[in-house]
């Protein structure tokens, strides 16, 4: 038992370093090779869902949630800050037109009196 | 941890740099490349002359160089799987 456990660590440790690996070139391919990044982006997808580990934060709002394109700001998606109703980003993908929104918390000064 | 000859067959090939020792293709033996892509039985090589070549893993001896120099030599039949299934899991008879 105790080795099943620790060849799953390693396993979601691999896994983990090979997003890692593939976000990093798609990020550098995007330019010259937008499609192969693409492909780089659909792979690490794919690993997280056939290994079940997630995505790492970072890569994961680099990747459209309705149609998991690669989002580059200001190339194929639109990012503003709003603050209606509670503060959030909104990431237009320009690929499927819809939105994602992304919360964040405001680090409120306190006034000293 | 990185990169290691020891779970190279469950880490990522893409950006590795590759050489074919043994092929049944004699056109293939001495292959050198980066590879940029991969399938269920393909490697897709980036060669050094340029072109962009589909190499079948079965049935060739590779040779990948791992970031930090080392020199790994794999079959081929080792690694046909699909990219996504590699990492899954860890095959019973080791390498």
């Amino acid at each position: 038992m105790a080795r099943r456990k620790s060849e799953r660590a390693l396993i979601r440790d691999i896994a983990r370093q090979r997003m890692e690996i593939l976000y990093e070139m798609a990020s550098k391919l995007f330019e010259e090779l937008p499609e192969l990044a693409q492909r780089y982006i659909d792979l690490i997808r794919k690993i997280s869902m056939k290994c079940r580990v997630r995505i790492p934060r970072h890569i994961k709002r680099r990747i459209c949630k309705h149609c998991g394109t690669f989002l580059v700001p200001g190339v194929n998606c639109r990012v503003r800050l709003r603050t209606n109703r509670y503060p959030h980003i909104t990431i237009t993908c320009f690929n499927c037109k819809r939105q994602i929104r992304y919360p964040y918390k405001v680090n409120r000064v306190k006034k000293r009196s | 941890m990185r990169i290691t000859p020891h779970n190279l067959i469950l880490h990522e090939l893409i950006g590795l740099r590759c050489r074919i020792v043994k092929s049944t293709d004699p056109g293939h033996v001495g292959l050198e490349g980066i590879v940029i892509d991969e399938t269920l039985n393909t490697l897709l090589l980036k060669c050094e002359d340029g072109k962009i070549r589909r190499i079948p893993k079965r049935n060739s001896v590779f040779h990948f160089i791992l970031p930090s120099g080392e020199i790994v030599e794999v079959e081929g039949v080792v690694i046909v799987k699909r990219p996504e299934e590699r990492t899954k899991k860890i095959p019973e008879k080791r390498w």
